[in-house]
């Protein structure tokens, strides 16, 4: 593959106590492209997301092992400052979870984390983060309202303005648009596309047409194993192994 | 993959639409056969009633035409397909196509033939082993697609030389007879030649598709040798 790799696992494995979620998976993730994630319900999906900003170190009972590269970046070193990094691998859920504040203060929130004060510098970059997420035009004169006064949509889009306005390099979505309407998910596949021109996207998706049509690259997991990664017009006129055909196809395994 | 994979997918109803696909399919093939045997038939035994019965039988193969996009159609809006079942639709309707254009081609020859009352009996020898050639070579393709089978497609495609070699002989067999014939006829039996080595051609994409559905690699514009050399298992 002829992009750069902004993520890379090596030997990657997690388990839930006693059980084995994620087996040995070893991917490459290009930059600034959009890679895909599907697989039926239970086979790790989520968790193998959630590992890129370690959110699953929230979880009790979660050990880990391998190795996974932000760059050249070990992002499990003891070292690493987790809230710095979940600034540069933000991550989007299926719910849009805004804070109950002001469409202005969600999207301000990271920025005043980092210690950011400066009045117009705040107001420039929240203005930059939801033009970038497609949502300006709709709340500009509205900025004070309360954030859960918008569509689930619109809240989904300001959640993803929330997460670019610290400038992450890694955005990750699992399943973003599984809570939406068929319009409000096109604005935020239109979205998904426009973010890769500045951002590596990974998301989670149950939808295959959507993996489809969104994603330069999909990888597809079954019981915690990765057993295809490939261009997603590959995946998806000629799979490789007959499992992704069946999957991709509504087969009987 | 292909005998139980149209019967395989959780949707029972995506099952039937399949099959359905691929029955009409066969039954095409079988039409274009029985018109191809009424076409020959014509020639032989000169006779301008079964060369009109060859061109009512244009309507009947059209209709399959008709369906079968209809139905391909249908699944591509409502289904969505991807993978095997992407490629089973497109060469399907590819198939189609060409079989249209060969059940043409019989209809042009056979109204080559009813406008014709006089062929030398040399002429028609010389039509009916080019055209039984051809009709055998078509018939085997069709029998490689009914079971998708990829070495009998590689081997329709490796006979590509010897039909090319028959077409050739039947040309200059023909050619040898210029003296005997005015230009006017001699122009329409070139023309019903070029219509049997047009079958042989389009007989040969039938095969190129049945290695595309099988195999997911697009051999329409690969050399022969190269063909013969990816999916040959004797060679
Ligand atoms: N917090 C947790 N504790 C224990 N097991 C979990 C937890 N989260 C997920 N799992 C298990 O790990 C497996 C993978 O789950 P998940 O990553 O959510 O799958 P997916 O997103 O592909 O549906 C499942 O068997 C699930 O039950
Ligand atoms: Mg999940």
């Amino acid at each position: 593959m002829a992009a750069p790799i902004a993520l890379t696992t090596k030997n990657w494995c997690l388990k839930y106590g006693k059980t084995e979620a994620l087996k040995n998976l070893n991917i490459e993730i290009p930059e600034k492209k959009v890679t895909a994630f599907i697989g039926p319900s239970g086979c790790g999906k989520s968790t193998f997301l959630r590992c890129f900003n370690r959110m699953n170190d929230l979880i009790d009972n979660v050990s880990v092992e391998g190795k996974i590269m932000l760059y050249d970046e070990d992002i499990y070193d003891p070292r690493v400052d987790i809230s710095i990094l979940r600034q540069s691998v933000g991550l989007v859920f299926q719910k849009p979870n805004p804070f109950p504040k002001s469409i202005f203060e969600n999207v301000a929130y990271g920025l005043r984390i980092q210690g950011k004060k400066n009045k117009t510098e705040l107001q420039d970059t929240v203005e930059w983060a939801l033009k970038n997420a497609n949502l300006w035009n709709e709340v500009h004169n509205r900025l004070n309202d309360n954030s859960l006064s918008l569509s689930g949509g619109q809240q989904q889009r300001l959640v993803i303005a929330r997460a670019i306005a610290v400038k992450p390099q890694v955005m990750l979505l699992d399943e973003p648009t599984s809570a939406l309407d068929p319009l409000s998910t096109l604005k935020i596949e239109e979205l998904i596309l426009q973010l890769k021109q500045d951002y590596t996207v990974v998301i989670v998706t149950h939808n295959m047409q959507q993996a489809a049509r969104v994603s330069d690259y999909t990888a597809f997991l079954y019981l915690g194993e990765l057993i295809e990664f490939n261009e997603t017009t590959k995946i998806f006129s000629t799979p490789k192994e007959k499992q992704t055909e069946d999957y991709i196809t509504g087969r009987f395994g | 993959m292909a005998n139980d994979y149209f019967s395989s997918h959780i949707s029972e109803k995506f099952n039937e639409e399949l099959s359905q696909l691929t029955e009409q399919l066969e039954k095409m093939g079988k039409a274009v056969m029985t018109q191809f045997d009424l076409a020959l038939q014509s020639i032989e035994e000169k006779d301008p009633k079964l060369a009109k019965k060859t061109l009512k039988k244009e309507k009947i193969i059209h209709n399959y035409d008709i369906q079968i996009y209809e139905l391909g159609y249908q699944i591509m809006a409502l289904r969505s397909p991807v993978a095997g079942d992407l490629r089973a639709i497109m060469s399907i309707l590819q198939t189609t196509s060409d079989l249209e254009r060969i059940s043409d081609e019989l209809g042009k020859i056979a109204k080559a033939i009813k406008d014709k009352n006089e062929i030398p009996e040399d002429i028609i020898h010389i039509f009916l082993d080019y055209g039984n050639g051809v009709c055998d070579y078509l018939n085997r393709t069709l029998k490689a697609l009914n079971s998708y089978d990829v070495q009998a497609s590689t081997t329709i495609i490796r006979k590509k030389k010897s039909m090319n070699a028959l077409y050739l002989e039947s040309i200059q067999k023909l050619m040898a007879l210029n003296k005997t014939v005015d230009i006017d006829s001699m122009s329409s039996y070139l023309f019903i030649a070029k219509g049997l080595e047009t079958i042989a051609v389009n007989a040969r994409n039938i095969a190129k598709y049945i290695i595309f559905f099988e195999e997911g690699i697009d051999v329409r514009h690969q050399a022969r040798k190269d063909i013969i050399e990816q999916f040959s298992q004797t060679s």
